[in-house]
């Protein structure tokens, strides 16, 4: 924020300061013009001074008076705010001498004028000397040539108005004064000719003065205009010294301030790329530093909000990872508990199987021997108690039998299965006990089923139980259905359907523990439907019953297609 | 008539002997022997007509056994005796077409009943 404001900032307020200094500049401009004009106008009226003294007619003294009035009207034009600004003395001062000058060339004009009515005088009175002197009245006082010499002092004082010849026609007028006092005929040009002289030393003094208050006009508006020329001069010298200060500021100041915007974005850059490599490395509960005022703000709550996620999200995976772990372990524990007792129960049954073949065929000796033995008295008691031990000896054989339903292989062997055709083999090996027993079983086998890998083994001894089941189940002449299907898919489903006396609905959940059994004593071990559940668990299926007394049960076996890879070991 | 001869091969030499007494009492002309190894002779020299074999026989398994006899004497029948059938064994047995098992401890009226199948059959046969 710093980095892009202070740069901004004083874009600002040097962009204020320029734009007040030109528009400054810019009014100067108006004031220089004035000056200008003012110059202009006083050389107009110094140029028709000159042509008025020269000329001393009527037209040039109009002319220079209308110069002169321009000049005026010009110094009363200039604003009050104007004149403050230029120099409002100096201004008054020129307002001041300007009509005194206007007052000046008024009494030079009359003196002009009075001078030409005396010099007419002076040569009509020259002539009337000249005419005196001819006719000889004053003679030899009052000589011809004496006046004529009078007269050319007279005209040379007119021509070069200088000191020599006013002195010479002043000795002469005396010289002729002193010569003729009695001469009245004399006096009028002499009085005409110091007149002339009074009115000419008159106008010198006003054309002096004159002259003097133009040489001010001059120096006035000179000044005036030096003075503006110099303040545009100072303007030029000071945007010169402004641009080259801005240069250096830039080349010095725009690099750092450069460097230190950047730095002030990178900096929580850095930071945040710091807190994401310390989180990658492992530690998710770190969080990003938040600045308010860091141009990474939202960056850094964005981020910290989906790490709260990631963070919740890896605690309750752990939870259930480790509820999982425990479950696993519970289900391993199960699994070995129930295969160390299958092998326990196989071992016992292998154990207790041959002596008690021993024990059937001692029995049942004894019984044919007593059968064939004449009677005596306790035979048929004999009889009896050997039949005893012979039904007990059956009893233990369908117990061991089953417990012996354990020894089978406790690798799964994957191999191709055609499931209808496995249903067939499993048909052959029952396929006397259905006969004896008039059963009608129904092969419902779907066509085209899917080939898959499967233990084969394992798979007809599930069937097998779960048929011979269904045949224990079901009365004389009863019906089964064994059907095969496919279901998503990607799982094969076997169903056996028999129309038996069915399974109450609260002992559903029991018909797959060991040992449970409902057929009647001595009959059922209540192991089959246990290890046929291990079975198809194991292979990664699934089975279920459905039920309603005297009405029949099915059991459903689903197998999947995708068998896992591995062999599992139990 | 002839009475058949039956050859029970165990190794529980009690049950072979009881055995062989029952069925000599039935009619039949039995004789137990416990060490597998004799078999192959019996069967060459004086082949019975019925062997009952039990599968658990020390050093050999008995479906070579039961190939061996086959090779010997095709003619005679071989009754399994067996604890347990492994179902494994049961499948491969059907395979070789010529065997019959029954479990133990034995009834001995199915006993009977299955030696005088087979050799039925074989008088078919």
């Amino acid at each position: 924020m710093i980095g892009i404001s202070i740069p901004s900032f004083i874009a600002l307020i040097g962009g204020i300061l320029t734009y007040e200094y030109i528009n400054d500049v810019k009014k100067r401009q108006e004031l220089v013009l004035i000056a200008d004009d003012l110059k202009e106008h006083v050389l107009e009226v110094r140029r028709n001074e000159k042509n008025f003294l020269h000329y001393k007619n009527e037209e040039y003294f109009n002319n220079l008076k209308a110069e002169t009035s321009a000049l005026t009207g010009s110094i009363n034009g200039i604003s009050l705010k104007n004149k403050k600004k230029i120099d409002a003395d100096s201004l008054s001062l020129l307002q001041k001498l300007n009509q005194s000058y206007l007052r000046l060339i008024d009494d030079l004009y009359k003196n002009y004028q009075q001078e030409t009515a005396v010099i007419e005088q002076v040569r009509t009175e020259g002539r009337k000397l000249e005419t005196l002197s001819e006719s000889g009245k004053y003679s030899p006082k009052l000589s011809v040539s004496s006046v004529l010499h009078l007269r050319l002092l007279e005209k040379n004082y007119m021509l070069f108005r200088d000191k020599n010849s006013l002195n010479a026609l002043n000795n002469s007028l005396s010289e002729m004064k002193n010569l003729t006092p009695s001469c009245y005929e004399c006096t009028p040009y002499i009085d005409a000719l110091h007149n002339l002289m009074t009115l000419n030393e008159k106008s010198d003094s006003i054309v002096n003065e004159l002259q003097a208050t133009g040489n001010e006009f001059e120096r006035i508006t000179g000044e005036i205009a030096r003075h503006e020329k110099q303040y545009i001069d100072s303007f030029f010298t000071l945007t010169q010294r402004l641009i080259l200060l801005t240069l250096v500021l830039l080349c010095t100041l725009g690099p750092l301030f450069v460097y230190k915007t950047a730095s002030y974005i990178a900096a929580p850059t850095k930071r945040l790329s710091d807190i994401i490599k310390k989180i990658s490395d492992g530690d998710i509960s770190l969080r990003a530093p938040l600045k308010e005022h860091d141009e990474t703000y939202s960056l850094a709550m964005s981020f910290n909000a989906m790490l709260d996620d990631l963070q919740f999200t890896q605690e309750s995976l752990g939870k259930s990872l480790t509820l999982l772990h425990e479950k696993q372990k519970q289900l391993i524990l199960e699994t070995e508990t129930l295969a160390s007792l299958g092998k326990f129960a196989v071992g016992v049954a292998h154990e207790i199987n041959n002596p008690l073949a021993i024990i059937n065929e001692k029995t049942g000796l004894m019984k044919d021997i007593i059968e064939v033995s004449d009677d005596f008295p306790i035979k048929n008691k004999l009889l009896d108690i050997l039949s005893g031990i012979s039904n007990s000896v059956s009893r233990c054989r369908v117990i061991t039998h089953r417990l012996l339903g354990f020894a089978r292989r406790t690798d799964a062997e994957y191999e191709r299965i055609d499931i209808n055709n496995l249903i067939k083999d499993v048909y052959g090996f029952l396929e006397k006990e259905i006969f004896y027993k008039s059963i009608q079983l129904n092969l419902n086998l779907k066509e085209n089923l899917p080939v898959f890998q499967s233990d084969k083994v394992q798979l007809q001894q599930v069937f097998l139980n779960i048929i011979k089941n269904a045949i224990d189940a079901v009365e004389i002449k009863g019906i089964i259905d064994v059907s095969t299907d496919i279901k998503n898919g990607n799982i094969i489903r076997v169903s056996v359907r028999d129309n038996g006396c069915g399974i109450p609905e609260k002992i559903h959940k029991h018909i797959f523990d060991p040992f449970f059994t409902t057929k009647e004593k001595g009959k059922g071990t209540g192991l089959g439907l246990s290890l046929t559940y291990g079975i198809v668990k194991k292979l990664g299926g699934n089975i279920s019953v459905e039920s309603e007394v005297n009405k029949g049960a099915t059991f459903i076996v689903d197998i999947p297609i995708n068998t896992p890879p591995t062999k599992k070991h139990i | 008539m002839k009475p058949s001869k039956v050859l029970i091969v165990d190794d529980e030499t009690e049950f072979a002997s009881t055995l062989a007494e029952r069925l000599r009492l039935r009619g039949y002309d039995a004789k137990a022997i416990c060490n597998a190894g004799d078999i192959f002779t019996i069967a060459k020299n004086d082949p019975p007509d019925v062997i009952l074999l039990d599968l658990k026989m020390p050093g050999m398994s008995a479906i070579e056994i039961l190939m061996t006899i086959k090779g010997i004497a095709p003619k005679v029948k071989v009754i399994l005796l067996t604890g347990h059938l492994n179902l494994e064994d049961k499948i491969e047995g059907i395979r070789i077409n010529n065997f019959t098992y029954i479990m133990k401890p034995v009834d001995i009226k199915e006993l009977t009943e299955k030696i005088d199948s087979v050799l039925e059959k074989n008088k078919k046969e």
